[in-house]
């Protein structure tokens, strides 16, 4: 008799507990920080999606499902890009052109960096959706 | 002082050569490699190298997208995809004259036209000289945007239709993916159990289960259909439990 799956990836299993939060937090830092070092909205949305792809590696897809359903990552992948293309609606509707970000708040150098921060969570957040929805389609076997 | 700069910039030189020959190295063994599973290994090792040619060339930005996507997801995706198929080309003759002529031909105008281009770093190439490109984003962009980072600024400020337009391919792939195959097996499955993640391979061969649309299971052995049934039950216990 075969050790059980469990069993067999214990280590791995607790080495990838350990990891995923910091993963998860290194992600925000991506994100957030991406004004300051390198980074931003893509590459955090990468390494977000790692975290919850490395979980589905060692503890089977369907677990990672249970925790992160796909009807959340449709919702959310379009938002994202909701999100990004909402913003550039609202600098029109301030008076100014299509995503120009001087309007969006009293001077133009907060309007920028509101802009910048809610275009990256767009980004972010498509980028996330879509990785890991993408690793869900393609993890699933037919036998 | 000026023999320290010499020297590492002839370093960096030949840190970028070596780099460049070694992708030259790896692309031809993944012409050559009939295993996929190795060249799939192979271009992951691929993008890694190519991140370390623009770290070394101060393009950290590109580096960090490079490192993570074409080295991380890109090669997670394909191995999922692959799981999907097989993992041996399929053999086919390469004497086709038409293709080799295409392609040749396709080649060499590509290294004709980086006859062209500037060489890396030059001062006198247009991206350089052009007042709107990047002397504003260097000298500019801290009085414009207020983001320390160029490369951000340039992105998500300068550049915004560019990195929308971007969003919205990442979007469009995943929609395309879920059209051709994820969509209707990512709800089917979603309360199922199934992918012999929790079975061992012992199980698997014992029953072959498989799961349906309408929730039915299908066995090899139509006789022990109940008892592949409660087999699954068990197994999906165990697997919530491990859980």
């Amino acid at each position: 008799m075969m050790q059980s799956h469990k069993q067999q990836h214990e280590v791995l299993q607790l080495i990838s507990k350990l990891l995923i939060p910091f993963i998860l937090l290194f992600a925000l830092y991506v994100q957030f920080h991406g004004d300051y070092g390198p980074g931003g909205g893509f590459q955090a949305g990468v390494i977000f999606a790692a975290a919850f792809i490395l979980h589905g590696i060692v503890f089977g897809v369907n677990n990672t499902r249970k925790v992160l359903p796909a009807s959340i990552l449709k919702t959310g992948m379009s938002l994202g890009v909701l999100l990004y293309a909402g913003t550039g609606v609202v600098s029109m509707f301030l008076g100014a052109n299509f995503l120009d970000y001087n309007v969006l708040a009293s001077n133009p150098l907060s309007g920028q960096h509101w802009g910048i921060f809610a275009v990256e969570l767009g980004v972010g957040l498509t980028v996330t959706c879509v990785m890991i929805i993408m690793f869900y389609s393609f993890s699933l076997k037919v036998r | 002082m000026l023999d320290i700069q010499f020297s590492s910039a002839l370093i960096e030189q030949i840190t970028i050569m070596s780099l460049l020959s070694f992708l030259v190295v790896i692309v031809f063994a993944i012409i050559w490699l009939k295993d996929l599973f190795a060249a799939v290994i192979l271009l992951g090792i691929y993008s890694l190298a190519a991140a370390a040619i623009f770290v070394v060339m101060d393009a950290v930005d590109v580096a960090f997208t490079e490192a993570a996507v074409g080295a991380g997801i890109s090669t997670i995706l394909l191995l999922g995809a692959l799981s999907l198929t097989k993992h041996e080309q399929k053999p086919q003759s390469n004497n086709n004259p038409v293709a080799i002529i295409i392609v040749l031909f396709t080649g060499g105008l590509l290294i004709y036209g980086t006859v062209d281009l500037p060489f890396y770093g030059s001062a006198a190439s247009a991206v350089n000289t052009h007042p709107d490109i990047a002397s504003r984003f260097i000298f500019q962009s801290e009085s414009e945007i207020g983001v320390p980072n160029i490369v951000t600024s340039v992105l998500a400020s300068y550049r915004g239709y560019d990195t929308l337009g971007e969003t919205a391919v990442v979007f469009t792939a995943a929609v395309a993916v879920l059209a051709l195959i994820g969509l209707r097996r990512i709800y089917r499955n979603d309360d199922e159990q199934d992918f012999g993640d929790n079975k061992t391979a012992e199980q698997k061969d014992e029953t072959d289960i498989k799961f349906r649309a309408d929730g039915t299971i299908k066995t090899k052995y139509k006789d022990a259909n109940q008892t592949a049934l409660n087999a699954a039950r068990e197994n999906t216990k165990d697997g919530e439990i491990a859980s």
